[in-house]
């Protein structure tokens, strides 16, 4: 393994060994506020909240939390739970919206903003390239352009990420 | 590696390019203006597309478009043809409100085109004022 890799493996490693709360709870549903939300909906992909404290300032300790209540709220849809917690978000196709989390404690509370990810994108990007040298590095770099930009963008599917983490406390 | 997979990309990203449905044969009209003469009428083609990230695009064939001029108008499914009635004089311009359902949201686009040729001339009715395509675009 080469050397410049060590800096990227060990933070990798560590976080590995990160022991996370069990979930306890059952994944839950969101709620529609809006029909079109709902008849829009191509499936659910599950979303696991996970709350933290970040205690020294510049210093993130990650000290999980458990037992923080959490609301959601999306375009047409909202949820609301206790972290750790398991929710069935709904999944897109065409567009999707960022959804907003808040979650407080008696002295606490954060916002955060989460953008739906464009896995038909993502998966055209992480598709593997074949090897020929530089010219046949970018000749697939080209082919990939073109076939992202000949794709359907209304087939396009929107997975919100599977782990999201709300930080309370003293910020990075 | 082979020149193919390039090559048929590209094909099919130019293909990608053309409209994918044909608007209905018969134009809509779009009412004249009360006690003015009309000078002639043109044929607009109202097209609406989702543009999406890395340049792809699709067209709609569910936008639904309300097209006024001057306190007259028309509601429309794209893709669709627009016969627009010319009067003498200045011409105004078109104001389209567009939406559809892309996702779980009801998008909206909307669009003023002012007319290519501002005046029209009784004596002439040989010139278009008005564009031979409308495009409207929904971001993804």
């Amino acid at each position: 393994m080469k050397i410049r890799y060590l800096p990227l493996a060990l933070p990798l490693l560590l976080a590995a060994c990160v022991d996370y709360a069990e979930v306890k709870t059952p994944p839950q549903s969101v709620s529609f506020t809006q029909k079109r939300a709902q008849a829009a909906v191509q499936g659910y992909s599950e979303t696991t909240f996970r709350s933290f404290r970040s205690t020294a300032k510049g210093r993130k300790d990650n000290q999980e939390l458990v037992g923080v209540r959490c609301t959601l709220a999306g375009t047409g849809f909202k949820a609301a739970f206790v972290t750790p917690a398991i929710v069935k978000m709904p999944a897109y196709k065409g567009a999707a919206d960022p959804i907003t989390v808040t979650c407080r404690t008696d002295k606490e509370r954060t916002d955060k903003t989460v953008k739906p990810i464009n896995m038909t994108l993502l998966r055209m990007n992480q598709s593997s390239t074949t090897s020929g040298g530089i010219l046949g590095i970018a000749l697939t770099a080209a082919a990939k352009g073109i076939a992202k930009a000949a794709r359907d963008p209304l087939k396009d599917e929107f997975n919100y990420p599977a782990n999201i983490h709300l930080v309370l406390g003293v910020e990075d | 590696m082979s020149l193919r997979l390039p090559l048929v990309a590209a094909v099919l990203a130019l293909s990608a390019c053309a409209a994918d449905y044909d608007p209905p044969a018969t134009p809509v009209a779009l009412p004249p203006e009360p006690g003015k003469p009309v000078l002639q009428r043109e044929t607009v083609t109202v097209s609406a597309f989702l543009a999406g990230a890395s340049s792809s695009l699709a067209e709609l064939n569910t936008a639904r478009c309300v097209i006024a001029r001057r306190g007259q108008t028309v509601t429309v499914t794209t893709p669709m043809m627009l016969s627009i009635p010319v009067h003498a004089g200045a011409q105004a311009p078109l104001d389209i409100d567009c939406n559809a359902q892309i996702g779980p949201r009801l998008a909206r686009a909307t669009l003023r085109h002012l007319p290519e040729t501002a005046i029209a001339d009784p004596a002439d009715t040989a010139s278009r004022h008005y564009p031979e395509q409308i495009t409207i675009r929904f971001r993804q």
